[in-house]
């Protein structure tokens, strides 16, 4: 009993001690760390840091800020840049195991961002699949000109405009990265088109002009005769993704891609609101006549290229004025300027989403860090899922196999947009000049595999049967299957093939865009001693208070009928 | 790809150069594959002259690097339509142009279209009569018109050249059903024939607007109508009725001013417009005796004469309160007596009295020489009108008036006529030979009367004119050789002729515009109208009631 009792003070005595340690010494450490941070505080106060012109305190004016790098996301912030993935050949085996994969559920970011409710399919090319990018690289093999290195278009008829380029490009990227060709023919292929871009005659001295003749450079009108008709500010766009792309995929190749696009005169392209202008000429005064061009879907795609290159398409890149109509209980989006007024139609389909799906990540131009399953583009992103979803939607409800774009039909009318929602009505397919032709509604080639690579679904399983096989050994791609069972679409184009090779190499390295690699850019530099880009509006290298916003738009919770 | 170009080249060999119309439509494989089918070449209508009033060219929105950059889109008869450069057309009903759909394709690079709707296709022949053709008919089949109550069996020529009367009825008609042994084989809807039979003969014609039907709104001009213009009252009138009402309204206007100078076809479908209306007039005449009997309903029931000719021409002005120009161009006349002007002012209630009677009974003595083709009595035809008999084609009159003016003026006028007159004893029978000849072609190309009629209306003209010169002193030395046929020429009236077809004239315009030339000089002082806008119309005045003043 009085050991116990002993023990007891014999304890309490050495806590007692302990408890008195413990408070001098917090009491010790608080003392020098307050003097410490008084003293800090003290003395910032009284330091002078200098700011050296051109440092990083400098705040430079714009047209001085040329030789320093746009920022992006991983320069800013400091995360891991996005770099480009190794060709499919140089893959190790066991490269798609390490993939991350979303830890945020579906839905906004509390910076705007999305995280889709869809994975992408992501792995190495069966053989079906190498064969259709044999299949659609085959085509540029056979209409590409050999004097200009342009590709035709349509099959062999010799046109082409900057669209079309950005997709041949889009298709010597994915044939080198899917190793169907190696880098000498690459690089003979692509500085030999270059080269020939540099030296296209601008239409009037701003912009490259439409349409361009294969064989010759020549500019020409709609019937490929000598001529001009205006520039495509929406073409301009998506080459100039593709200009990124090449540069930041290939540093070697960034001057010759600078010297192309700095010929350009760009200040009737983008005006100081941010909105794009595209060219034509009047008929009667041979004037040139400038006007707005986009509409929701493409606008904001051709948007984010400008923007790529420092432009400021602020007001191009928000989805306002938009409206939704219900079709199969989904709210599709559509632009809400009236045809009627603005004599332009607002056509919906898959065509433009995919195409800032597989080539931008949904992500927002100055985005080069984010991971693949978060797009920082949030509402394009949401939309694009809709526009998957309502197709997917009416493949359930009436069995139309459904993968809707603008595509070539074989004779009148020749060309068709087949829309998911135009001029009023759901799955509307008219003509250019407006007739309403169901006959030419198809599953189009390229919506299909571009569905197929960006939503891993049952769907997109049925889709990817029905179009994987849809090719002519010596001319690509078809265009598509007709949906009232008229057979295939039989003709081939540039775009079509180039959207598939695109969406295959999506599969195997993810969202094409990659972070840019160097520093200053030639793109930003050049001229700075001249007026020259102060009269063809060249940016500065965009800071991060002039990041286009990241926003969002109200989510569908529940379907809509 | 290469098959595709190779079967467009032979296609464009086979097509060759602008092709006239031809029945056979051409087939799918006929046009180009790809986008060879925006070659410019293809391009065979201008889509900036409107089809129709409020029609508009737009522009394509293209994304691809070839197509038509422009189109024409409006409505017309109650269907909207929509055209390219290369002919290609749609018709509807709906502005959407999706249901009832006409599809008008063209074989390239030529004017050769045809339309189809279902198991009906419609071109042009040859001829440029339009043509309906139903698929898989048989000669046995049964055609009928519907619409959807009634129906209306149609002959069996239906399905092939369309007369004028046929198409009417097509046009009005809703649905055309081929039957055989009573049931239906085919079924075609007719919403839209009128306007794409306009568009099918507009393309033949590279957009001239005179094919198109007469009251079809056609905008004021081929270049694209001003600011307003289309809104304008003048410019849904067709061309005659434009120039109808402007004729009018300068004869309201006092003092009158010149009228805008008319095109060549303008003025061709004016006179074609008049000399219609005066047949119709004169083949009334020919009843006028007997009211109800073969009159036109159209027509008010009073005998005709010369007076009720005047008010007959001007019914259609004078409901709106303005005189007619054939009102205004007889009181014009330079050479009217006090008989003349109170001829003109006759109305048709007055019209039966005075000199009326005199001319009918004059007509009735015309009607019997020419019922019995004898050579005419001088004295029988003084102050006779050139009245088609029964059986004499309408527009008879007309000419048989041309011929008395010719004698009248040639021989009361002054210069160049008459300088020739007095050489008229080195009168060369092959001028006056030509110059029948001209005369005679006139009446069978123009007028249409067979090659009988016209020589049996020329000798009438010729007599008239020998009675006239007879009966005036001044001409009484102008008898010359006599003409196979039994009566006289006269060699001052053929000088007259000839020197009008050689001074201002060409040989292709009317005898009536020729003649005016050798009018005097006093005479040819119109007040108000140019002279050769209705100089046809004068002279039939002159000619017609002349005499009968004279009476």
């Amino acid at each position: 009993m009085t050991d116990r009792t002993e023990r007891k003070r014999s304890s309490f005595a050495t806590a007692l001690g302990l408890f008195a340690a413990a408070a001098v010494v917090v009491s010790g450490g608080a003392w020098s760390i307050a003097s410490a941070a008084r003293g800090v505080f003290l003395m910032q106060e009284e330091e002078v840091i200098p700011v050296i012109a051109g440092g990083d305190l400098d705040r430079l004016p714009a047209l001085m800020r040329g030789n320093r790098p746009a920022d992006t996301t991983s320069n800013t912030m400091g995360e891991p840049a996005r770099l480009k993935p190794p060709r499919m050949c140089e893959m190790p085996t066991d490269y798609f195991d390490g993939l991350s994969t979303a830890t945020l559920p579906a839905g906004y970011t509390q910076r705007n961002g999305y995280v889709r409710p869809f994975q992408p399919r992501r792995g190495f090319l069966n053989e079906r699949e190498l064969r259709a990018a044999k299949v659609a690289w085959h085509y540029f093999e056979k209409f590409t000109q050999e004097d200009t290195g342009l590709a035709n278009s349509v099959g062999n008829y010799p046109s082409t405009t900057l669209w079309d380029t950005a997709s041949y490009i889009a298709g010597l990227v994915a044939a080198y990265e899917l190793c169907l060709i190696e880098k000498p023919e690459f690089d003979s292929r692509v500085i030999r088109l270059l080269t020939t871009i540099k030296g296209l005659e601008l239409f009037r001295r701003e912009l490259p002009n439409k349409v361009y003749h294969t064989q010759t450079g020549a500019k020409v009108d709609y019937t490929n005769k000598p001529g001009e008709i205006g520039f495509s500010a929406l073409d301009i766009g998506r080459f100039l993704v593709w200009m990124r792309i090449l540069k930041n995929r290939y540093p070697y190749l960034g001057n010759t891609i600078d010297s192309v696009l700095l010929k350009w005169d760009y200040s009737n392209a983008v005006d100081s609101e941010g909105v794009l202008w595209g060219a034509y000429v009047d008929k009667e005064s041979g004037e040139t006549v400038y006007a707005q061009e986009g509409r929701l879907g493409y606008e904001e795609y051709a948007a984010k290229g400008f923007a790529l290159w420092g432009f400021d398409p602020v007001l191009a890149h928000r989805a306002e004025p938009f409206l939704t109509a219900s079709i199969y209980g989904v709210q599709v989006p559509y632009d809400g300027r009236d045809p009627r007024i603005f004599h332009s139609q607002n056509y919906v389909v898959t065509e433009s989403y995919l195409q800032d799906g597989l080539e931008l990540g949904f992500d927002m131009p100055y985005d080069d860090s984010s991971p693949e399953w978060l797009h920082s583009d949030g509402w394009r992103a949401e939309f694009a899922d809709r526009i998957y979803q309502v197709q997917e939607n009416r493949w359930r409800r009436t069995g139309f196999m459904t993968a809707r774009s603008e595509h070539n039909v074989k004779g009148p009318p020749y060309f068709t947009y087949d829309t998911i929602f135009s001029d009023g009505y759901p799955w509307n397919t008219v003509t250019p000049r407006g007739d309403y032709v169901p006959d030419h509604a198809a599953v189009s080639a390229k919506a299909a595999l571009g569905l197929w690579a960006l939503w891993d679904t049952e769907y997109t399983d049925a889709l990817y049967d029905a179009i994987i096989e849809l090719y002519d050994p010596e001319n690509g791609m078809y265009e598509g299957l007709y949906e009232k069972g008229q057979g295939r679409v039989e003709i081939f184009t540039a775009n079509n093939n180039g959207i598939i090779l695109t969406s295959l190499l999506h599969k195997v390295q993810g969202t094409i865009l990659t972070a840019y690699t160097g520093e200053t850019e030639v793109w930003y530099t050049a001229f700075r001693d001249q007026d020259v880009r102060e009269r063809r509006n060249l940016p500065d290298p965009p800071i991060e208070q002039d990041w286009l916003p990241a926003l969002r738009h109200s989510v569908q919770t529940e379907a809509d009928y | 790809m290469k098959h595709l170009l190779a079967t467009t080249a032979v296609l464009a060999a086979l097509a060759g150069p602008l092709s006239a119309q031809t029945d056979t439509p051409p087939t799918p494989g006929d046009r180009p594959a790809g986008a060879e089918a925006f070659a410019p070449e293809n391009a065979i209508l201008n889509t900036a002259i409107p089809f129709a009033v409020g029609a508009r060219e737009a522009q394509q929105s293209l994304r691809g690097a070839f197509g038509w950059a422009t189109f024409q889109e409006g409505l017309a008869q109650g269907v909207y339509f929509r055209f390219d450069p290369d002919g290609y057309a749609r018709f509807s009903p709906s502005p959407r142009l999706d249901t009832d759909v006409f599809e008008v394709l063209c074989r390239p690079r030529t004017y050769s279209c045809h339309a189809r709707k279902g198991p009906l296709t419609m071109l042009l022949s040859d001829t440029g009569r339009l043509t309906l053709r139903v698929e898989n008919a048989e000669p046995t089949d049964i055609y009928v018109l519907s619409d959807g109550l009634t129906e209306l069996e149609v002959p069996a020529r239906v399905n092939g050249e369309l007369d004028t009367q046929m198409e009417a009825l097509l046009a009005s008609g809703t649905t055309l059903m081929a039957r055989r042994n009573g049931d239906v084989v085919a079924r075609g809807s007719l919403t839209g024939f009128s306007a794409v039979a306009a568009y099918l003969r507009w393309i033949a014609a590279r957009q001239d607007y005179t094919v198109l039907p007469r009251d079809w709104p056609v905008p004021n001009g081929p270049s694209a109508p001003a600011n307003g213009a289309v809104t304008a009252v003048q410019g849904w009138a067709a061309p005659a009725e434009r120039q109808l009402s402007a004729q009018a309204a300068a004869a309201n206007a006092a003092p009158p001013t010149p009228e805008m100078p008319a095109t060549g076809t303008d003025e061709l479908a004016t006179l074609k417009a008049e000399v219609a209306l005066l047949r119709d007039l004169l083949v009334a005449g020919n009843f006028g005796g007997n009211p109800g009997a073969g009159t036109p309903s159209a027509l008010p029931p009073t005998p005709v004469t010369p007076a009720t000719l005047a008010n007959g021409l001007s019914a259609t002005p004078q409901t709106s309160g303005t005189p007619s120009q054939l009102t205004q161009m007889a009181a014009a006349m330079p050479g009217a007596t006090m008989t003349g002007a109170q001829t003109m002012t006759h109305t048709a209630a007055g019209a039966a009295a005075g000199p009326a009677d005199t001319i009918l009974a004059e007509l009735e003595a015309l009607r019997a020489e020419l019922a019995g083709e004898t050579p005419m009595n001088g004295g029988a035809m003084t102050g006779t009108m050139g009245m088609a008999s029964p059986s004499t084609p309408p527009g008879t009159a007309t000419l048989a008036a041309s011929g008395q003016s010719m004698s009248e003026y040639g021989a009361g006028g002054s210069g160049a006529g008459l300088d020739m007159g007095g050489t008229s004893g080195a009168l060369d029978r092959r001028m006056a030979a030509a110059a029948e000849v001209a005369h005679l072609q006139y009446l069978t190309s123009e007028m249409g009367f067979d090659g009988r009629t016209a020589i049996m209306i020329l000798q009438l003209a010729h007599q008239t004119a020998g009675h006239d010169a007879m009966a005036d002193p001044a001409h009484g030395a102008a008898t010359s050789p006599s003409w196979p046929g039994g009566s006289t020429i006269l060699p001052e009236q053929l000088l007259a002729e000839l020197a009008a077809a050689t001074t201002s004239v060409p040989m292709t315009a009317t005898p009536a515009l020729q003649m005016d030339s050798a009018m005097p000089a006093a005479q040819m002082a119109q007040p108000a109208e140019p002279a050769s806008e209705y100089q046809l119309l004068t002279d039939y005045f002159r000619s017609e009631i002349m005499p009968a003043m004279q009476n």
